[in-house]
């Protein structure tokens, strides 16, 4: 593409010492039906030009949704204009770890693709998941059913040699049943909460979730929470669902192991964290059970790629093993100041922003127990799933999450449903008081489609592998009822 | 940016491709320059210039959506061709309400030629004068400062017409100890249509001065207390409850507090939220993105529910009239209040802190999330700046805290004063500037601590 090109000799003419283009286009269509009609059928199309440089020391970023070769230059010089105003306020000169020169191309696994499949189907199988939800419960107010496709082409190239195109599909699919009544909402989803379980595969992964077979239980689930009892005040053992998992490790692991909001770059908007540089391979994280690692190589992961938007490969690299926090993810700037190299965890949203350090799949290690064993072994607790609420403190130690579900556990066995379900802890106690995780056959890879971070937000998508895993002496119940 | 005559242009060119039996078009055409600075020196710092098109296709009773962020006329047709094609696979919608009927709008007067033109060195000059405050006690600055200039055309082929070109500014600071837990914090924000109207100096001093004052807070067991709360705090508040309950979509499926509640009483007596366009100092927009007029809606009256916000289709289905309030792209339906304004009362904050035997001082809640939307408990920290008041003043720093409380029973249910001064907030995201005042409340209930 002649665009790179073209903004990366504008660049270095315009002064700059390192610079990266990167240039992105791509297409969207989303589907819902609520309560049987079309609620929501949209085509997107974008395309759009970001330059990233360095001059004087500092960065400089600028973005054009009009991809030609002359706004390719103008943008180019624009950011090299913005990067000499950041030198005005700059105590220390940008530096970069080092990176091979990568020349590649990348793609994602699609057997069936999404725009060959005609939309008719579509809203025929939407249609039917949401008939069945809002036939499970008389207070079933609300079924919602929706689908989503993205197809995006990224080309990355940067001033020192590296030319590197992707291609990403990914898909979505879910229901969701909203009983209403005495002034309270029950929400279910399947298979997940924030449109399901997005993937980056095609349209056989929608086939594969199978919506229609699954949307009564979400119905019959939300109806049932309406007479539910509310889940107590008290401290017991708590066992989270594997989809209440992705939330928990996204919130109290995978942001505080961002090395720049270690750093402090985040701290007026995302926040700081506790696990300081000096903690590495020196803290207790969690107990012995507790294994957790960022792997950007996983097929079908949402935080799955080729190349991060730096141009380092992908990799798999441990966070926490056997309770000790051992990593970090990095971007080339936050690795130098730490010493080493960069694992691959600079992302950008779109083209319109300035790549950040982001998650990719981080994930709990399974271990050896089953979900059936782990209440088995429990005497008094409550079980939670599907994530409903969430709040951690900026520096992600006090946390506060809410399921959509819960049930009692007494004797070793699942008891009466309980609704409302929250709990709350400081991180590196509530993974220390860990001691137990189910294995490899209940371990799932949902996708995230909704990390906010940086300014201008970028909305990011990213991976979580997770197995339901047992805690002791929770608080559950937290606040007024 | 694209300007007038360019944007109708372009949709002209659109409407002609359209074989839809109606068409609508959304234009966006934005600067978003933003300046971000931390460790006391900037790291970031980005403009982007894009434009976004929205086509909405009718056919018959059925509508399809189709975007594009390129202006040329063979995107334009193209959008204008996927939008008829996502319509035309849909069941007839026998409650579609039609498209916006033409209006007149007010001069909304949201240009600041200033903003528009401020620059990265401007930017870099203004995020200096912070730094340099911070520098001069050895404490650590971050932020960002933002400046945008934005156009918005919406146009049908019923003959809507509305075209708008604002500006805003905004701008965000903590200033910190260290990062060590527990340190020292200080905040500052401020929004404006104008960034003449944003004084970074005295933000700068602000934060630096709270900063300082929140050094070696003390711990207190959590519980329910009285507490004053900046106009930062009431701003997320009000954010909240416009997420959980001041949609139309939400009132009309009972998911909202004011569902069944229109003129009951749903918080003190002393609270009024309103969303107006025309509020002084506002970055004003006359227009929905349906081309609907905006109104002035009360949504607490004297704390009684008194109304919530509407597009035109959901506006339909609860047999009532859009309130303009629509969003772009319709991802969103039943619409969005982005200019929400607490009356202000006839307190000042230090006389609210004066008048506490014992509570909590907030300057700002962070990450704040619902926990019951139709019940309004929300669960978040204090953050930048916790202080303990007793026997009518501030007496020590406090460890930040959690709080799970209900914003209508709890926080805005047990009001007790309220500030004669309001400060304009920018909201989260893309939501707009909010008014607040601060508040004092008889309930907040903390339900952790920071470790």
């Amino acid at each position: 593409m002649r665009e790179l090109e073209i903004a990366l000799s504008a660049a270095r003419a315009a002064g700059a010492t390192y610079a990266d283009v990167r240039v992105v286009r791509g297409a969207e269509e989303q589907l819902s039906v609520r309560n049987g009609c079309v609620d929501q059928a949209s085509s997107g199309s974008f395309s759009g030009l970001g330059v990233r440089v360095i001059v004087n020391g500092a960065w400089g970023f600028a973005a054009t949704g009009c991809v030609d070769e002359a706004e390719a230059a103008s943008v180019a010089r624009k950011a090299s204009d913005i990067a000499r105003a950041s030198a005005v306020a700059r105590k220390h000169d940008a530096a970069l770890a080092p990176a091979e020169r990568v020349v590649a191309e990348w793609s994602s696994p699609c057997v069936v693709d999404p725009w060959s499949v005609p939309r008719a189907r579509k809203i025929d199988i939407l249609r039917e998941a949401c008939a069945k939800a809002m036939a499970s419960g008389a207070d079933v107010r609300i079924a919602n059913a929706g689908m989503r496709a993205i197809d995006e082409e990224k080309t990355f190239a940067s001033s020192e040699g590296s030319f590197i195109a992707q291609h990403s599909v990914i898909t979505a699919s879910s229901v969701s049943a909203m009983a209403v009544g005495g002034g309270e909402v029950q929400i279910r989803s399947y298979p997940g909460t924030f449109d399901g379980n997005m993937r980056q595969a095609g349209f056989e992964w929608v086939e594969s979730l199978d919506l229609p077979a699954h949307a009564g239980a979400v119905g019959s689930e939300a109806q049932a929470l309406l007479s539910a009892e509310q889940c107590p005040s008290m401290k017991t053992t708590l066992i989270i669902g594997s989809n209440q998992m992705a939330l928990q490790i996204h919130e109290s692991c995978g942001h505080p192991v961002e090395l720049d909001r270690v750093y402090g770059t985040e701290a007026s908007y995302a926040g700081t964290s506790f696990l300081t540089p000096e903690k590495l391979g020196k803290f207790r994280y969690g107990s012995k059970h507790v294994n957790l690692y960022a792997d950007s190589t996983i097929p079908g992961g949402l935080g799955t790629f080729g190349y991060d938007d730096e141009g380092i490969a992908s990799g798999r690299s441990d966070l926490v093993r056997s309770g000790l926090f051992v990593g970090y993810l990095m971007s080339r700037e936050t690795a130098a100041a730490l010493g080493t190299s960069s694992n691959g965890a600079m992302r950008a949203s779109g083209w319109d922003r300035m790549p950040i350090i982001r998650m990719t799949n981080i994930c709990l290690e399974p271990g050896r127990e089953s979900l059936a064993s782990l209440i088995r072994g429990t005497e008094d607790g409550v079980f939670v799933d599907g994530i409903r609420s969430w709040s951690i403190d900026d520096r992600r130690l006090n946390f506060q999450f809410g399921a959509e579900i819960g049930w009692r556990i007494r004797n070793g066995e699942l008891a009466e449903m309980v609704k409302n379900p929250t709990y709350t802890g400081i991180t590196p106690e509530f993974w220390g008081s860990c001691d137990g995780v189910a294995g490899r056959d209940e371990w799932v890879l949902w996708g995230v489609p909704n990390c906010g971070k940086g300014e201008p937000l970028q909305i990011m998508r990213v991976g979580h592998g997770t197995a339901p895993a047992r805690f002791r002496n929770v608080k559950v119940g937290v606040g007024r009822w | 940016m694209v300007g007038k005559e360019r944007a109708f242009e372009s949709i002209k060119e659109a409407f002609a491709s359209s074989r839809a039996d109606m068409t609508e078009i959304v234009l966006i055409s934005e600067r978003d320059s933003l300046t971000r600075f931390a460790n006391s020196e900037i790291h970031q710092n980005t403009s982007v210039d894009d434009v976004t098109i929205m086509v909405r296709a009718i056919d018959g009773t059925r509508e399809g959506w189709a975007s594009t962020n390129q202006l040329t006329p063979e995107a334009l047709a193209d959008a204008a061709a996927r939008a008829l094609e996502m319509a035309s696979v849909q069941p007839a919608n026998p409650d579609f309400p039609g498209l916006a009927e033409p209006a007149q709008y007010e001069d909304a007067h949201g240009y600041d030629e200033t903003t528009a033109a401020f620059g990265p060195m401007e930017r870099a000059e203004a995020v200096q004068s912070i730094i340099r405050q911070a520098d001069a006690h050895k404490l650590n600055a971050s932020g960002a400062l933002r400046t945008r200039v934005r156009e918005i055309a919406v146009a049908n082929t019923l003959g809507v017409c509305a075209w708008h070109v604002g500006t805003d500014a905004s701008l965000v600071t903590v200033v910190m100890e260290s990062f060590e837990a527990n340190a020292g914090s200080g905040y500052a924000e401020a929004g404006a249509m104008r960034v003449g109207d944003l004084d970074f100096q005295a933000l700068g001093a602000r934060a630096v001065d709270k900063c300082i004052a929140s050094m070696n807070p003390v711990a207190i067991e959590p519980g329910e207390f009285v507490a004053v709360l900046e106009p930062s705090a009431v701003s997320t508040a009000m954010e909240m409850l416009a997420y959980m309950g001041m949609n139309g979509l939400s009132f009309t499926e009972g998911r909202s507090y004011a569902s069944g509640r229109l003129g009951a009483k749903v918080t003190s007596e002393m609270v009024t939220i309103i969303d107006d366009w025309r509020h002084p100092r506002m970055a004003p927009l006359p227009f929905d993105f349906e081309g609907v007029p905006r109104k002035r809606v009360p949504l607490i009256q004297n704390g009684l529910a008194a109304g919530v916000v509407f597009d035109r289709a959901i506006a339909a289905r609860a047999h009532t009239k859009s309130t303009g309030h629509a969003v772009p792209g319709g991802e969103e339906k039943g619409g969005y209040p982005i200019h929400l304004a607490m009356a202000t009362g006839i307190s000042s904050v230090e006389e609210m802190v004066a008048e506490t035997e014992r509570g909590v001082y907030v300057t700002r809640f962070n990450y704040v999330n619902p926990v019951h939307p139709t019940k309004t408990i929300i669960t978040g920290m204090t953050k930048d700046g916790t202080f303990l008041i007793e026997n009518g003043r501030i007496t020590k720093p406090l460890r930040n805290l959690r709080f799970t409380e209900s914003i209508l029973d709890g926080i805005l249910g047990s009001v007790q004063a309220i500030s004669r001064e309001a400060e304009l907030i920018p909201a989260l995201g893309d939501g707009g500037l909010y008014s607040a005042p601060a508040i004092k409340t008889g309930r907040l209930n903390f339900t952790g601590a920071s470790a």
